[in-house]
């Protein structure tokens, strides 16, 4: 029986799949003829250039299309879609369709491929000469990326035969070209490995891709079979899932499409760094590459803070960071960028590349791969809190893996070497599948990785550039020092958040400590520290070399003023760790790092650049840096938990003193309790739309009220309720307030006797006189009650029935406002049953945290974004006065 | 040997060595065996929660205190008590991971991570209530 379900748009969907097919294949053509437009004839190149230039709008038209469509079905609730009915829902107010679009994962790797296509085509427009190496690099990325989304099914059988001859016959086109024999041995070997990969794998066929065309009922197996889709109006009746509640707030409506887009900008450098290696241009490639850099930079970083901040509003850890593994992964692309942005400097002034720059700009790109598949694969799933499992690891693992050994194959200057690295590569990927124990191959394949590098610089790689005649008080030295300060620091995040990839390659089952202290922030503050000194002193540097007594003379202000500080503030405030020395010394030292960054770049600023504004994209970024760090570091450190635990039982002692936890606070509705130096009450409740809020009201020590916060629950059916802090913000300090749980008042029942008492509000309530007379026409029964507070009588209540009632008229407490009568006499157990309702019985429990001056931090990220933009201003001037010179 | 052998070498044998101290700081996924013998060190353990058993939090006793029975891997039981507010979802949770100390037989978790199941990964849809709708509509 075939049902004509009523109100489908099965068009849409069609047309959707055709959009992701067309944005693939012009993807892969694109790619192609840019290939052929650097390496085929020198009278074809520019036709080659031509057809991967309209490939590329092609496959930007279909991006643009997916996007259209996608958008129609979430504004218009296709539920008959599955991405739609997962991820929206009819109350979604519009404000939250955008977020929508990107909360699951066809969506955000849609986010991705629109910033690539965008960047692509601003770099189309204006890399001339560059344009066909660095556009192929850009549209093979995008190869992979949309193949994430083709949800092709591949069953076993006669297709994996089919892919094979394919892929043979793409062998024998390749053998045909005019590229070196290395090459083809190469791409030969790659091909022949995939194909036996393909035909040992081929068993239970694959899925390449998920689409977000997916039908909720016929393309799914897992929703596809209820019996509710057997009523032909089930689009009617259907509501979507909707959004997580966590993501609906403002920053996740910015946060996503701005961390993409710095992840996006890490492929730009990339690209020019892989075209740079292609056509052996190994220099000039920095030129063009050095603004983007910088755009990266200030667009990744303002996508994690944006995270940061999103994380400080409405998750209920407290803070803006966590060093959660998700949060890590955005970070590590940043951090060497950031290297590579500052060793790109150098080198260009210089007019030669070097290997560390190479590495760092490609290692940001290889990292952002990384942090995808961390976050994506669901690999973090027992370490982070909000790992999004979901799976497509395999064909991420492979796009990760094929940029790698395409870096690494480019890099390694000579051909017996390439074929070294390529044999290593392929051994690591078929190992992965095939062999359980790992962990002496990995330790060895990943030193014959390490060996291949080391040696292939050494032997061959053209050394003009490189950092070996620096003089060590010239800039280029240290900016050189710092990218590598900087690398390590993002060594040592990546393998304390790498541990569950660890334990799948070696074979182990590591966690880390789960102390944040330990794990990060013991090594992170040295590096820091270190990273702070340098940025202090780096400006005042001068290229090739610097005479040391005018350096002295011209940071003396500098460091005496932060001496002063440091002094000032380590007579005023003592950090006490319990005789953790190490933890009080670098902490002092992160103070002094971090005050010298801001007072040295401010006196820079002013003395020595004149306050002229536009050479000073480097010390207002170097500025905002120290004060992110200052910001940080006064926040996080002396952050104090204001409320505390007045619970009867102390745990520190029932644990041995092994645990302290004494962070929450009992707030019983119409008390007031003490609060660090408030004093808090909460006595009310209201609701709009769909949250409960809670309206903790703040006084100060003379009783004047300060100010309402309003924590709040968000009240979500199919997700869970979840509740979100409120703070309030001074200049100087923030104080968040978040309700962890709560109980209303409600009528109670209680089993009593002649002479038992009840805890009502503040004092007792007791069964004082029990009369009872029956007769035939009914029961007539007074019972008395005796309130007390603090053993001192207060007031008397009385209850009684009419005839043929045995429930009794309720009776007040003028003292408290609560209220009793009589159920029902229970006579089996001799007892008699009364309903209490004390209006003051409700509570919430409290966590409340004092953040002071988490605005330096706040203000820092501005700070350096600004300064960031400038110094994206100056170069571009700076390279188009090079151009007119040159 | 030159200056960029000697960088390159030291940002390697740097490199080891955070590994190593990394390495050493961190623990083992481990079991309430293990953590008996260990009552020293902080151990993290992956478990499960005994659903059969009741979830106890009473913020009018203790605000910092749940108690909570869970398994581990051998799927061996445990009395658990969380020096923390009750995490919201814990009873759906397929997995926990506590980190804490054993005490007396009882293992003092100082935190705990819920692993729920996705909300609409694993889940159905939710027919009852559309159907519902559907009879109210009709």
């Amino acid at each position: 029986m075939t049902i004509n379900y009523v109100g489908e748009n099965l068009e849409l969907g069609k047309w959707g799949h055709i959009a992701v097919l067309i944005s693939f294949v012009f993807a892969a053509l694109s790619a192609v003829s840019y290939y052929f437009s650097v390496e085929g004839k020198e009278e074809e190149k520019e036709s080659w250039r031509k057809i991967g230039r309209y490939s590329f709008y092609t496959h930007a038209f279909g991006i643009a299309l997916i996007v259209g469509i996608l958008f129609y079905m979430l504004f218009n609730h296709h539920y008959e879609y599955l991405y739609v009915w997962k991820h929206s829902s009819n109350e979604m107010p519009l404000r939250y369709i955008l977020s929508c679009f990107w909360e699951g994962q066809e969506g955000s790797f849609l986010l991705w491929t629109i910033w690539h296509v965008v960047l692509g085509i601003v770099l189309l427009l204006t890399a001339k000469k560059w344009e066909a190496p660095v556009m192929a690099i850009i549209a093979a990325v995008q190869v992979f990326l949309v193949s994430m989304l083709l949800g092709i099914h591949i069953p076993s059988g006669p297709y994996i035969g089919w892919m094979v001859l394919v892929l043979g016959a793409f062998a024998l086109f390749i053998a045909w070209s005019k590229l070196s024999k290395i090459e083809k041995l190469a791409i030969g070997g790659a091909l022949a490995s995939i194909s036996i990969f393909l035909i040992l794998k081929d068993i239970k066929g694959f899925q390449i891709g998920s689409s977000p065309f997916t039908q909720l009922m016929r393309e799914n197996d897992k929703y596809g079979k209820e019996a509710f889709f057997l009523n032909p109006h089930y689009l009617h009746v259907l509501d979507g899932n909707g959004l997580n509640p966590l993501l609906q707030n403002y920053w996740m409506t910015i946060h996503p499409p701005m961390l993409f887009l710095g992840f996006a900008s890490t492929l730009i450098p990339f690209a020019f760094a892989i075209a740079g290696l292609w056509t052996k241009k190994l220099n000039e490639w920095m030129t063009p590459a050095l603004p983007w850099i910088f755009f990266g930079v200030a667009a990744l970083g303002t996508g994690i803070l944006m995270g940061g901040a999103w994380a400080y509003e409405s998750l209920t850890f407290g803070g803006f960071w966590a060093w959660d593994p998700v949060e890590n992964a955005s970070l590590f692309p940043w951090v060497t960028f950031v290297g590579a942005a500052h060793v790109m400097i150098v080198q260009r002034k210089k007019g030669k590349s070097s290997y560390v720059t190479f590495i760092l700009t490609i290692l940001s790109f290889i990292l952002v791969l990384y942090s995808t598949y961390l976050t994506r694969s669901g690999i973090l799933g027992d370490s982070s809190v909000h790992s999004f499992a979901d799976g497509l690891p395999g064909q991420l693992l492979i796009f990760l893996f094929f940029f790698f050994w395409l870096t690494g194959f480019l890099l390694m200057q000579n051909p017996l070497l390439k074929i070294l690295f390529t044999v290593v590569s392929l051994l690591f990927l078929v190992i992965q599948f095939y062999v359980t124990d790992l962990k002496e191959i990995s330790i060895g394949l990943v030193t014959a990785y390490i060996g291949l590098f080391v040696f292939s610089y050494f032997k061959y790689f053209p050394k003009e550039g490189s950092e070996e005649d620096e003089h060590h008080t010239s800039r280029e030295f240290w900016m050189f020092i710092a990218a590598i300060v900087l690398l390590i620091s993002c060594i040592h995040i990546i393998f304390t958040t790498s541990m569950p990839v660890f334990n799948k390659v070696f074979g182990t089952k590591k966690t880390p400590n789960t102390n944040i202290f330990d794990d990060y922030v013991r090594y992170q503050i040295l590096f820091a520290s270190i990273i702070c000194i340098m940025m202090s002193f780096g400006l005042y540097l001068k290229y090739k070399a610097t005479p040391v007594k005018k350096l002295i003379t011209d940071l003396s202000i500098s460091i005496l003023i932060t001496s002063i500080l440091c002094l000032v503030v380590g007579i005023g405030y003592q950090l006490d760790f319990e005789n953790d020395t190490f933890r009080l010394v670098s902490y002092w030292l992160f103070f002094f790092a971090a005050s010298f960054a801001i007072i040295a770049n401010v006196n820079y600023f002013i003395r020595i650049l004149k306050g002229k504004i536009m050479l000073a994209g480097a010390p207002i970024a170097h500025l905002g840096f120290g004060m992110i760090m200052l910001g940080a570091f006064i926040s996080t450190s002396q952050s104090n938990v204001l409320t505390e635990n007045v619970g009867q039982i102390d745990l520190e002692h029932e644990s041995d003193g092994k645990i302290k936890n004494n962070e929450n606070l009992f707030l019983p509705i119409n008390d007031t309790l003490p609060v660090g130096d408030y004093k808090v009450t909460y006595n009310n409740i209201h609701k709009e739309g769909h949250n409960i809020y809670f309206d903790v009201d703040y006084f100060n020590k003379k009783g004047e009220k300060e100010f309402t916060l309003s924590p709040f629950m968000q009240l979500n059916d199919k997700m869970g309720n979840v509740s979100e802090p409120a703070t309030k913000h001074f200049l100087h300090k923030d104080i968040y307030t978040h309700m962890q749980t709560f109980e209303l008042a409600q009528p109670k029942e209680v089993k009593l006797k002649n002479g038992d008492s009840l805890k009502v509000g503040k004092g007792h309530l007791i069964l004082d006189t029990v009369m009872v007379k029956a007769d035939q026409t009914g029961m007539l029964y007074r019972f008395e009650f005796n309130y007390q507070v603090n053993g001192k009588f207060v007031e008397k209540v009385i209850l009684e029935n009419e005839k043929n009632h045995i429930e009794s008229k309720m009776a007040t407490l003028k003292k408290t406002d609560a209220k009793v009568r009589l159920l029902r006499i229970a006579p089996e157990e001799d007892s008699l049953v009364f309903e209490v309702a004390d209006a003051n019985s409700g509570f919430m429990i409290l966590k409340a945290i004092e953040f002071p001056f988490i605005n330096i931090l706040w203000a820092g990220c501005i700070v350096m974004v600004i300064g960031t933009v400038i110094a994206i201003i100056h170069r571009n001037k700076q390279n188009k006065s090079l151009v007119n010179v040159g | 040997m030159n200056k960029s052998a000697i960088i390159g070498l030291s940002i390697i044998a740097i490199s080891v060595v955070l590994l190593l101290f990394v390495l050493q700081d961190a623990g083992t996924y481990s079991t309430f065996k293990e953590a008996e013998q260990n009552p020293d060190e902080v151990i993290t353990i992956i478990g499960q929660l005994n659903k059969e058993k009741p979830v106890v939090y009473d913020p009018v006793v203790n605000t910092d205190l749940t108690t909570m029975f869970v398994f581990d891997a051998n799927k061996e039981e445990r009395e658990v008590k969380l020096h923390a507010a009750k995490p919201r979802d814990v009873e759906k949770s397929e997995n926990v991971t506590l980190t804490g100390k054993m005490v007396n037989g009882v293992f003092h978790a100082e935190k705990i991570l819920v692993k729920c199941p996705s909300k609409y990964q694993n889940g159905k849809v939710d027919t009852s209530k559309m159907q519902e709708q559907s009879f109210g509509s009709k």
